[in-house]
């Protein structure tokens, strides 16, 4: 062998926009522990625990010198435009790092290990929703129940999305960061420019907030919680002030609001842009991934409300559709909030629910899952390559609506899930080796993860309640990658295992 | 601004860079994939694949809604057709490129609204001219026209003539001053104790006879009265136009005897011989070393540059070169040819000026984008009128090189002082840019 000067890539320019991220990340914990300690102040609640300022305080200190740290050592390496390879490992890393900085507070506040602390973190930055707090009622104060509502909110649009909005920046850079992040299968800017994209998606995002915040509000929803509902419903993420979800509160008017908010987050943002554009809403409907996510969600609601019209024995079955509007929405938009138990399911029922918990909503949303784009995508591919084994010389050609999906999407879509069932065969394996539970319980817990869903089906089976605190510190950092693939959709973070990627 | 270039080629790519840089919206057209994915992965702008002048596509570049319009594929009929169609839907301004041949007569480099498009350029006729002026120039290397031919701006290699002195102690012309010079490739806009080097290249600029009397300082070279063109396109032909009225010698050197033969029948005061630019034989047969300027304008820059090459090998005192990859300029002066000019960056130039503000005339960039010559009508308005020069506190970097003030042309000193509606040049780096600009932007509103 000859001896060959391996050398590795420079990354160090890779860290700004990490740096910048961290102290954002920063700046929003000391903005909730401000407001929730302001909150407590101003209008005092029986139920909820007073204090947290402190640690929220400390938490963003922390983060904001932690990022000065990462933008000091960028200094001087930061080239003019990002390359593709520099704006993974950003995307990677601010992911990561803001996870870091976000587990801060529970850690200092809430007495949680940093593996806990960061489960707590990740699953809120994701919008996975999942949770190690069996407590949450007695255990968080107000400027940590924001906060954790707060980092679903940032994480669901993303907040490499958010970063570009606020720092647009010349060249093909931001571009590159944006597609490391942005979900779906064809994930492109609605506006030439992928900084006035950002801008326009977070306009959008903040906009719907403010309306759901309102009219839970005016439902008649404790303004404080009302603000929490709002932030982590139309990032689709699923964190609730209650231990018992939205189920505690038993208004059914608040459950119709939030379902429907739910669904509006998991369409696609560019859909709204155009229609507010002078399209009109009618634009929207003629998007044939819209039609195909509308019609699964009427045909899951109208089946699930006749499979469990005995176990709502409301009037005229209104009480059952409402339950199943809700479960439909929480599971499609990858949600998780709760108002029904699905261990009290029928058969037939739990396994529709499973299903969309596969599907997720559309592309282009703050929903998880495989996306209903990519099911559509790969059920045409197939239906195609069928044909071609008894006509193998028609020319085949997948259409979405009236446009052709070129070839080389195809196949990221068929990788794409061919990666996802991968992951979810080997998580299985790896929790159930190292916590030794049912594998049902294992496969809820990994599909919930790469989902970003929250709630964990088959968890009553190794007699867990519906959260992830039994799980060992090993599993519980296992499941952070796996949300972090499910909410990168996987190429992001393998492109960095590929040993070639670093080599200069 | 809402821009949408039709054509990636050298140009389209260039102005996408430059466009994005001036943070505009810009879209892109090309009917090939892999140009467009080129754009995709390099620059921050929208892409479509399709033909540029189709209207299923112009349609969702949503051109109704564009502010300018630029058509620069390599087909002329469809930049121009594309153009009008842009300009039927409803965008505010278009610009098409055409430089075949077919259309080098009729639009003479350029022409306003010529068939209903706003802009119509020709770059090669442009660069044909360009060419001529510098073909008539006392040792220039790159001759700019402003304010129609009232003011030049001239490049200049230094040799060792007026080098080693302080600027103070050069007697320029009255009317002429050396706006800039680039050492290293730094440019720098000198004061009175700056010293030239040796291998500087040196910007004059003044009034067009101060100019010629300026030149004759820093070279001992004359008018080329002989000229060699090799390649008998369009770009060729409009030097030939350019300089015949003055006299001078043509031969054309064009190797397709057909075009050869109608050049004949064109042009009967032009000697055209046919045969291969870089054919060594030719080249003696024709006793090339009698000429005083050779310029090499074939389309392909490999021919181009071989052709200069040899010529100045042969002896000829100024050898000029055309190229279309405008990357390349830097590697030609390199290797020892004088005059290397690129259509590109004079489609660019003129392409430019209007994606800045409606007061620009003209726009040439120089040094690769190292700094720029503008030309502009001063508002009353804005903040640089009605005080002394001296007082308008430039940015370093940046000259007011002439003022033209109705028919009066100005090289002014620091007591000067710029009137509303003068017609101002300016030269400026590109780090100073944005606050000059600043100085020249009127008032929003009222």
């Amino acid at each position: 062998m000859t001896r060959q000067h391996r050398r590795l890539r420079d990354f160090r320019g890779a860290l700004r926009p990490v740096g910048a991220v961290m102290i954002g990340v920063g700046v929003a914990i000391a903005a909730s522990g401000a407001v929730g300690f302001a909150w407590d102040l101003v209008a005092p609640s029986a139920r909820i625990p007073v204090g947290g300022l402190w640690p929220c305080l400390f938490a963003a200190l922390a983060s904001v010198v932690l990022g000065a740290a990462c933008m000091a050592a960028s200094r001087g390496h930061v080239r003019e435009t990002m390359s593709r390879r520099e704006a993974l490992v950003s995307v990677a890393a601010i992911w990561l790092g803001a996870g870091l900085c976000g587990a801060l507070p529970f850690v200092f506040g809430a007495r949680m290990s940093l593996a806990d602390g960061l489960f707590e973190s990740i699953s809120g930055l994701t919008t996975t929703g999942a949770t190690v707090i069996t407590d949450i009622e007695t255990r968080l104060s107000r400027p940590l129940l924001l906060w954790r509502s707060m980092s679903q909110w940032l994480g669901g649009m993303g907040i490499v999305v958010l970063f570009v909005a606020v720092f647009p920046s010349v060249g093909a850079g931001a571009k590159h960061l944006y597609r490391g992040e942005a979900p779906g299968a064809q994930a492109e800017g609605f506006r030439p420019r992928i900084a006035e994209t950002s801008l326009a998606l977070w306009r959008l995002y903040a906009l719907f907030t403010l309306v759901e915040i309102a009219l839970l509000w005016v439902a008649g929803m404790d303004l404080f919680e009302a603000l929490c509902h709002g932030l982590t419903t139309l990032s689709t993420g699923g964190f609730s002030t209650r231990d018992a979800s939205v189920a505690g509160f038993a208004m059914p008017a608040v459950e119709w609001i939030i379902a429907t908010f739910m669904l509006l987050g998991s369409i696609n943002y560019g859909l709204y842009y155009f229609a507010l554009r002078g399209r009109g809403l009618r634009s929207i409907g003629r998007d044939p991934e819209f039609r195909t996510f509308v019609g699964l969600v009427l045909l899951s609601t109208s089946l699930l409300t006749l499979l469990n019209i005995e176990l709502h024995p409301g009037g005229y079955g209104l009480d059952s559709l409402r339950f199943a509007y809700f479960q439909v929405a929480t599971t499609v938009s990858s949600t998780g909030y709760g108002t029904d138990d699905t261990s009290t399911f029928g058969a037939a029922a739990f396994t529709l629910v499973l299903a969309l918990m596969f599907v997720g909503g559309m592309s282009g949303s703050t929903a998880g899952g495989i996306k209903v784009e990519r099911i559509v995508l790969m059920a045409k591919q197939t239906f195609a390559q069928v044909r071609r084994s008894f006509d193998p010389s028609v020319v085949q050609v997948v259409r979405m609506g009236r446009s052709v999906v070129a070839k080389p999407i195809l196949a990221d879509v068929m990788s794409f899930f061919v990666i996802y069932i991968a992951c979810l065969g080997v998580g299985v394996l790896f929790v159930c080796t190292v916590d030794g539970v049912p594998i049902p319980t294992a496969f809820g817990a990994m599909l919930t993860c790469l989902s970003n869903m929250g709630p964990a089906p088959f968890h009553e089976l190794a007699g867990f309640a519906d959260n992830f605190a039994p799980y060992s510190p090993v599993s519980k950092t296992f499941f952070v990658v796996a949300m972090l693939l499910g909410r990168l959709e996987f190429f992001t973070l393998f492109a960095l295992l590929v040993p070639g990627f670093w080599r200069r | 601004m809402y821009i949408v270039v039709i054509g990636l080629g050298e140009v389209g790519k260039h102005l996408l860079g430059v466009l994005q840089a001036d943070g505009h919206d810009v879209v892109a057209i090309d009917k090939s994939p892999s140009a467009v994915a080129y754009a995709e992965e390099h620059f921050d702008v929208a892409s479509l694949t399709g033909y540029g002048a189709s209207q299923e596509i112009l349609d969702r570049a949503n051109v109704k809604s564009a502010d300018l319009v630029v058509a620069v594929s390599d087909h002329d009929e469809v930049n121009l057709i594309a153009a009008l169609a842009a300009k039927q839907l409803g965008a505010e301004r278009v610009i098409a490129r055409a430089q075949g041949n077919e259309w080098a007569r009729w639009t003479e480099g350029i022409r306003y609204g010529l068939l209903g498009v706003d802009v119509v350029i020709n770059p090669r006729v442009l660069v044909g001219q360009e060419l001529g002026r510098v073909a008539r120039s006392h040792g220039a290397s790159d001759v700019i026209d402003l304010a129609q031919d009232r003011v030049e701006l001239v490049q200049m290699k230094m040799t060792t003539r007026m080098a080693n002195k302080p600027l103070s102690k050069i007697q320029l012309p009255e009317d002429s001053l050396v706006a800039a010079y680039v050492r290293d490739g730094d440019m720098v806009v000198p004061g009175g104790a700056d010293v030239l080097l040796p291998g500087d290249t040196v910007y004059l600029i003044g009034r067009p006879e101060a100019i010629l009397q300026a030149e004759d300082l820093f070279s001992t070279r004359r008018e080329a009265n002989r000229v060699l063109v090799v390649g008998g396109g369009v770009v060729g032909q409009s030097l030939a136009r350019q300089i015949l009225p003055f006299g001078a010698q043509v031969t054309i050197v064009e190797r397709d005897p057909e075009v050869a033969e109608r050049l004949a029948a064109e042009h009967d005061d032009v000697t055209v011989v046919q045969g291969d630019g870089t054919d060594g034989d030719l080249l003696q047969e024709i006793e090339i070393e009698t000429y005083d300027l050779m310029a090499a304008v074939t389309r392909e820059d490999e021919i181009n540059l071989m052709a200069s090459l040899m010529a100045k090998r042969a002896g000829v005192p100024r050898t000029a070169a055309i190229v279309q990859r405008a990357d390349y300029v830097p590697i030609y002066r390199q290797l020892g040819i004088d005059i290397v000019l690129s259509p590109r960056t004079v489609a660019s130039d003129q392409i430019l000026r209007f994606a800045r503000s409606g007061q620009l005339h003209s726009l040439h960039v120089l040094e690769e984008g190292a700094a720029e010559v503008v030309e502009l009508t001063a508002l009353a308005s804005c903040a640089a009128t009605s005080k002394p020069l001296r007082r308008l506190q430039l940015p370093t970097g940046s000259l007011i090189a002439a003022l033209i003030r109705g028919d009066e042309v100005l090289v002014p000193g620091g007591d000067d002082v710029i009137e509303a509606g003068d017609r101002v040049i300016l030269m400026t780096t590109r780090e100073s840019r944005a606050s000059v600009e600043r100085l020249f932007r009127g008032r929003r509103g009222l």
